[in-house]
């Protein structure tokens, strides 16, 4: 178990209220802890491994806790919730995570899925087309997201699979709404470049019209 | 149709998909995607490809275990 509270202690973060209540504790739990299963995926998927995912729901519950009186009402919880947690994340798990290596060194950014698919051949719409790539298999996908470089992977993670907006992301990350657009671009066009050459190796596409 | 009118909505496209747009933007790219059949494809392959990947991450259920640290770290949290 992981759970560093001296590294926690050295985090800047408002101070524990002097009294806290039971009441004040069931009436958190009561907000908070339905959303659990919805933080754990996100803490797995920035993570990429179980143990440091529950470290880290539970390091964002209590600095929750604490900073309680902070939140909002009527605002969005969930995103409160991952403001936190992906801060823990980015100060407490990233320098130590692997860095995956950048994507053979150029940028996916004009990689264009639509055309690729026309040219696979007539007669058939690429939105159908595009349907090659679900035969990848859960761990595929979940592979190459768990590969795309760390700017990309976060943005594309919290809007795509979270579905938090451009705004919301931005709070998160700390970054402006245009950084956030361009990460998300140039993650999601990267994806698609892995998944597609991961489909043509697995021979799910013809390879003669491979670009 | 013209080229302006298809390389603005590709500009917007994930703005688009994600909701981003006020809904007059909306409304204008709609009459463009009613008329072209292209940009109606590539939001099409766009949407699709965001699907799979929201569909393939599936949420992960959480351990008892993980529920039952989280309450008893926050139970200490509370003064006698």
């Amino acid at each position: 178990m992981n759970l560093n509270p001296q590294a926690a202690a050295l985090q800047p973060e408002p101070p524990v209220r002097p009294s806290v209540s039971a009441e004040d504790l069931r009436r958190f739990e009561e907000d908070a802890l339905p959303l659990t299963s919805a933080l754990y995926g996100g803490a797995l998927r920035m993570t990429r491994n179980a143990a440091d995912a529950a470290d880290l729901v539970q390091e964002t519950f209590l600095r929750a806790f604490r900073s309680w009186h902070q939140f909002q009402a009527g605002t969005n919880l969930k995103a409160w919730l991952f403001r936190i947690m992906t801060n823990l994340y980015i100060s407490n798990y990233r320098a130590k995570a692997r860095e995956p290596q950048i994507i053979s060194g150029n940028d996916a950014g004009d990689f264009d899925l639509y055309q690729i698919l026309l040219d696979q051949g007539p007669g058939v719409a690429p939105s159908a087309e595009s349907i090659v790539l679900n035969r990848l298999g859960d761990d595929d996908i979940k592979q190459a997201l768990a590969n795309l470089p760390e700017d990309f992977r976060i943005p594309v993670l919290l809007a795509d699979v979270d579905g938090f907006s451009y705004k919301e992301i931005a709070d998160m990350l700390s970054i402006p709404i245009g950084t956030v657009m361009s990460r998300l671009h140039r993650g999601r066009k990267a994806l698609q470049k892995a998944l597609w050459q991961l489909a043509r190796e697995r021979g799910l596409v013809a390879e003669a019209s491979a670009k | 149709m013209s080229l302006g009118a298809c390389n603005s909505l590709l500009d917007n496209l994930y703005q688009l998909l994600d909701g981003e747009l006020s809904p007059d933007q909306v409304d204008h790219f709609q009459s463009h995607l009613e008329e072209c059949s292209e940009c109606l494809e590539r939001l099409g392959v766009e949407l699709h490809f965001t699907l799979l990947v929201r569909g393939r991450c599936s949420q992960e259920k959480v351990p008892p275990q993980v529920i039952e640290r989280i309450r008893y770290a926050l139970q200490s949290e509370v003064n006698p």
